[in-house]
């Protein structure tokens, strides 16, 4: 099989995050370096060290997207909803005759389970490991559809019966790495000539108790800060953790024949990808970063981009002193004396961590910076560390023509995923 | 032309056997796997049977323990398996691939329930206070690993020091096939040199089980004989892995290895049926005749269909449909539920296996095909190839 056959390109693009409602607000705001950062609304955060997170107004989202099926569907996929519903219209989608040639991947992970969810489980539990399970059973009250709505596959299968794609459905569930590793088994798909159409991305609202419970034990969020919008920064010397959030991103990607065939407008093209795992421990990243390096070497190699036509890196740059360092130690290895000229910036300074969904949010906004000619800063860069010592584009964006681009996901346990964007030539 | 690829080592862990070897026989002699509930006790649902691996089978580290769920650990042992016959340890760390399906991942209750416990007034009911100003501070530290659903993958992926393309599949009970397809399609494009590929169910625990007696009441399944007797209400539900080492056959032959199988091509689709519950009869036929195709076979050609469904059942009446048009009604046709219970996510890897054991137990058995589909409309069908 040869991977060059195909070329795959993106034919719409969709997304809804705290920065923004759509692809064009969220970027509009990005652009002009705002923070979607804020205190937490929608849960008690009192006690908590981190009270802080990206969320999104429930007035943005449209629950009659769901339709029948808004009982089943998580926050997650109703954010992914909404993100495919732009991504859809702007590719012009409802006129591709072979639903059978459309697919859907997607790096999702199903809700949290709730406090309330808890303290009904315990009426079931006699506190010394038996369970009543008929009780449970019988009773309905910790419902089916609370189990439909923590499994991560409900995503792409009601959004596969809502716009009735009927080709490959595929969940990833790769933690940080999920929404860039969607994105790569999509771009696999079309190259083998799986499908024609593929919706792929991310989603992810975990902005919940239990969900800030998860990594304030693992002492992973941000819990110094003086503001909530100074929170996220990320190759700052005063980082000190990452910033939850959620929200979603589609990317409608096509083999090129086909998107030229049915006269669909390009917005540029996936020129390559690669994955790696880190194969190190589950609660630390490689201290030479190597899983990082492979997935980077990779992506070019896939893409046939030499490190001298890269022009821009979004990193995943997450605000914890772990990863921005060995995130740094990592580009440096792979583009060497290189790594200094090349702007590199993180999203999340500006949008927090989407987990499951950054690394198609972050796709997205490269792809959308190559076709505005803009490079999005990384906000509250305001003290060098001088173990991260690149061009970071601090605070303020800049325009630049480019045309290669990398985007770094590096996932909660060792997996890897880079993905290469190109604006599209003929 | 679909990336063919040599299975050169099998692990698989169910509760027919505890490794490849012996798994055709357990199933031929229709070994006994179903457990009754024990009810009173910790499950005590009416009428219902679980396979559940043996005791003792799956030990813990107990400084693992808190950090890896059943479902690591039988992971990890069907991918030890594997690996080793499939001397995956002569690739360097960054030419082997992981792709694996990976069951629905539980909270442990009793890592979450000590916060519920001290946050409860006289009444039973929960004081929210109490439980967010200092209830969660009862939380064992590294509880989230719990709910990340790649954390086995990457504890396997460390144990084995498996550094190169991978992913996460979940939790389809397609996805098995999926994550096997991924792999191979991984090594055609050289991605990777070898693979390990396959699926992990999830573990039967309380609320494992509380999730599919509801989602089966909910389709109103009501088949499958039970062994023991009587009917049960729901097709049982079963636990376990099945992880396939992969290369290319030209490889795998350079290098002495015996070739199990081939995997010669895979289809997929989607389609809902609401009349029956499960994919639509034209989603399963897509997939079956994408899968033929991309194997270059003609439907004559496939001497048995492990069917997902039980077609002679209500359930199965799209699948038996799409495989009569297909196949006439000459193709012999296997349902492994009826012996096995449902592995879920694991379910079409099992398959996987069972069909290389049936093609080297003296069966004139060349060609297979496998289906694997979602309750809520995916199908993915492979074809296994004897190698000549």
């Amino acid at each position: 099989m040869n991977n060059k056959e195909k070329r795959v390109v993106v034919t719409g693009y969709g997304m809804i995050t705290p920065l923004g409602k759509d692809t064009q607000e969220t970027f509009k705001n990005a652009t002009e370096g705002r923070s979607g950062i804020d205190f937490i609304k929608s849960f008690n955060t009192s006690g908590l060290p981190c009270r802080i997170g990206g969320e999104i107004s429930n007035d943005w989202l449209n629950p009659d997207l769901a339709g029948r099926f808004s009982k089943f569907a998580s926050r997650g996929a109703l954010l992914f909803l909404k993100s495919v519903e732009e991504a859809y219209l702007l590719a012009g989608l409802a006129s591709v005759h072979n639903r059978y040639n459309i697919g859907i991947s997607v790096g999702s992970h199903g809700d949290n389970p709730t406090v309330k969810d808890m303290a009904f489980l315990h009426r079931f539990y006699d506190g010394k490991g038996k369970w009543d399970n008929e009780g449970l059973t019988k009773s309905g009250g910790y419902s089916f559809l609370n189990f439909l709505k923590r499994k991560p596959d409900m995503v792409p299968t009601i959004t596969a019966r809502i716009f009735n794609a009927r080709g490959p459905n595929i969940v990833t569930a790769s933690a940080c790495a999920a929404g860039a590793q969607a994105i790569g088994e999509a771009y696999k798909a079309i190259k083998e000539g799986k499908s024609s159409i593929m919706i792929a991305g991310g989603a992810e609202s975990v902005t919940d108790f239990f969900g800030f419970l998860g990594f304030i034990s693992l002492k992973a969020l941000a819990e110094r800060y003086n503001t909530p919008q100074s929170a996220s920064r990320p190759f700052d010397r005063k980082r000190n953790g990452f910033v939850m959030s959620e929200g979603a991103a589609a990317l409608v990607m096509e083999d090129l024949e086909h998107a030229l065939k049915r006269n669909a407008t390009i917005y540029g093209e996936i020129l390559g990808y690669g994955s790696t795992a880190d194969a190190y421990r589950i609660t630390d990243i490689h201290p030479q970063g190597l899983g990082a390096v492979g997935a980077m070497k990779r992506a070019l190699q896939d893409a046939d981009v030499t490190i001298e036509q890269v022009e821009y890196i979004n990193a995943h740059g997450t605000s914890t002193t772990q990863n921005d360092y060995i995130e740094t130690l990592a580009i440096k290895e792979v583009f060497g004396s290189r790594a200094k000229e090349i702007p590199i910036s993180s999203n999340k300074s500006m949008i927090g961590h989407t987990i499951a969904a950054a690394g198609a949010i972050e796709c997205l906004l490269t792809l959308k910076g190559i076709n505005e000619s803009i490079i999005l800063p990384t906000i509250n860069y305001e003290y060098p560390d001088p173990k991260c010592d690149l061009n970071y584009v601090p605070n303020t964006a800049i325009r630049k023509d480019h045309s290669i681009a990398i985007s770094n996901s590096f996932g909660f346990g060792g997996q890897n995923a880079c993905i290469c964007i190109g604006k599209y030539n003929v | 032309m679909y990336p063919t690829t040599a299975i050169t080592g099998i692990g698989v862990i169910s509760s027919l056997s505890f490794g490849f070897k012996g798994l055709w026989n357990a199933f031929v002699e229709n070994t006994k796997t179903y457990s009754p509930l024990d009810k009173g006790s910790y499950f005590n649902m009416e009428n219902h049977n679980i396979c559940p691996l043996k005791e003792g089978l799956i030990k813990l580290h107990p400084k693992e323990a808190r950090i890896m769920g059943r479902h690591s650990l039988m992971l990890i042992k069907a991918s030890e398996e594997a690996s080793f016959e499939g001397k995956l340890e002569d690739y360097q760390d960054e030419d082997k691939g992981y792709f694996a399906a990976l069951g629905m991942v539980d909270y442990k209750n009793e890592d979450l329930l000590p916060a519920v416990i001290k946050s409860l007034k006289e009444d039973g009911e929960i004081d929210y206070n109490i439980f967010f100003k200092k209830g969660y501070l009862q939380l064992y530290p590294l509880w989230p690993l719990s709910m990340l659903n790649n954390i086995a993958l990457c504890q396997s992926a460390i144990r084995l020091s498996i550094r190169g393309d991978n992913c996460v599949f979940s939790p389809h009970s397609d996805s098995s096939l999926q994550a096997i397809h991924e792999a191979s399609r991984s090594i055609g494009l050289q991605q990777c040199q070898a693979a390990l590929a396959g699926a992990v169910s999830e573990s039967i625990s309380p609320l494992s089980l509380v999730r599919y007696v509801l989602r089966n009441h909910n389709k109103g399944r009501l088949t499958s004989n039970n062994p023991s007797g009587g009917l049960t209400a729901i097709t049982p539900m079963a636990e376990g892995a099945a992880i396939f080492a992969l290369e290319r056959p030209v490889e795998a032959q350079k290098r002495g290895l015996k070739t199990y199988a081939l995997v010669a091509g895979f289809g997929s689709s989607f389609a809902f049926d609401r009349t029956c519950g499960g994919p639509a009869k034209e989603a399963v036929m897509s997939s079956i005749r994408q899968s033929l195709q991309a194997a270059q076979v003609k439907s004559s050609e496939i001497d048995i269909v492990f069917s997902h469904y039980d077609i002679d059942a209500e359930e199965g009446i799209n699948e038996k449909g799409a495989l009569e048009e297909i196949f006439g009604n000459h193709v012999k046709i296997v349902s492994s539920k009826k012996h096995i219970g449902d592995m879920l996510s694991a379910a079409g890897a099992f398959d996987v296996a069972l069909a290389t054991a049936i093609m080297h137990s003296g069966h004139e058995i060349n060609c297979a095909l496998i289906n694997a589909f979602s309750v809520e409309g995916n199908t993915t069908s492979i074809v296994l190839r004897r190698q000549v």
